[in-house]
């Protein structure tokens, strides 16, 4: 849930995406949902060099699975909040998972 | 929610984990990206040819899993694709 509130802050925001098939595409940020599909606006082969195809995109849908590297504006992100979330998310799932087992 | 609804009966181009460009009209989907296509035709792109158009005279259903991208398709752009644009092949996804 926390990368899904990340993304969810970031709507609007210029965004590189590296894909597993090693295209890297540019564009804002349009919304995002659960399983982290990403939906951009203004898309842009990063080297327009390398796929101009990508070009003939206004908008595009990219499946949550295929993303390999997300590249945010690290001025739109508060790091160590970022770092204080991480450690309440993981403490929280410790946490459902040592009542899970009580129950047992 | 991220849906595909506002690209339903609209031209969009597909690319599939095999390095595959096809573009047609979005008939449907669900909420795990599995799609239908109709009147769709796969463009083969190739480095030393200039991009081929092969029509797909049927229905075409993609399954999510084997789905990287969809897109709104520009038709401005289809007159580029026309006039013998060579480029990379889009390489096949690597997990």
């Amino acid at each position: 849930m926390l990368f899904y509130q990340l993304f969810k802050s970031l709507i609007g925001q210029t965004i590189t995406i590296e894909l597993k098939n090693d295209i890297m595409i540019t564009g804002k940020l349009i919304s995002v949902d659960q399983f982290l599909n990403l939906k951009l606006s203004d898309v842009q082969g990063t080297d327009p060099k390398k796929n101009p195809i990508l070009s003939s995109l206004k908008t595009c849908f990219i499946r949550g699975n295929v993303i390999r590297y997300v590249l945010l504006p690290q001025d739109q992100i508060d790091t160590q909040l970022l770092k204080e979330s991480a450690i309440k998310e993981a403490a929280k799932i410790k946490e459902e998972e040592r009542k899970m087992q009580n129950r047992k | 929610m991220t849906t595909l609804r506002d690209y339903v009966d609209k031209k969009v181009a597909v690319i599939s984990c095999d390095g595959r460009f096809i573009v047609g009209i979005l008939f449907g989907f669900d909420q795990a990206i599995n799609i239908i296509l109709k009147d769709c035709e796969e463009r083969i792109i190739s480095e030393d040819r200039s991009i081929k158009k092969v029509q797909l005279d049927h229905i075409e259903i993609l399954r999510g899993d084997d789905i990287v991208l969809i897109g709104e398709f520009d038709t401005n752009f289809e007159d580029q694709f026309e006039s013998g644009m060579k480029t990379d092949p889009i390489k096949p996804l690597v997990h």
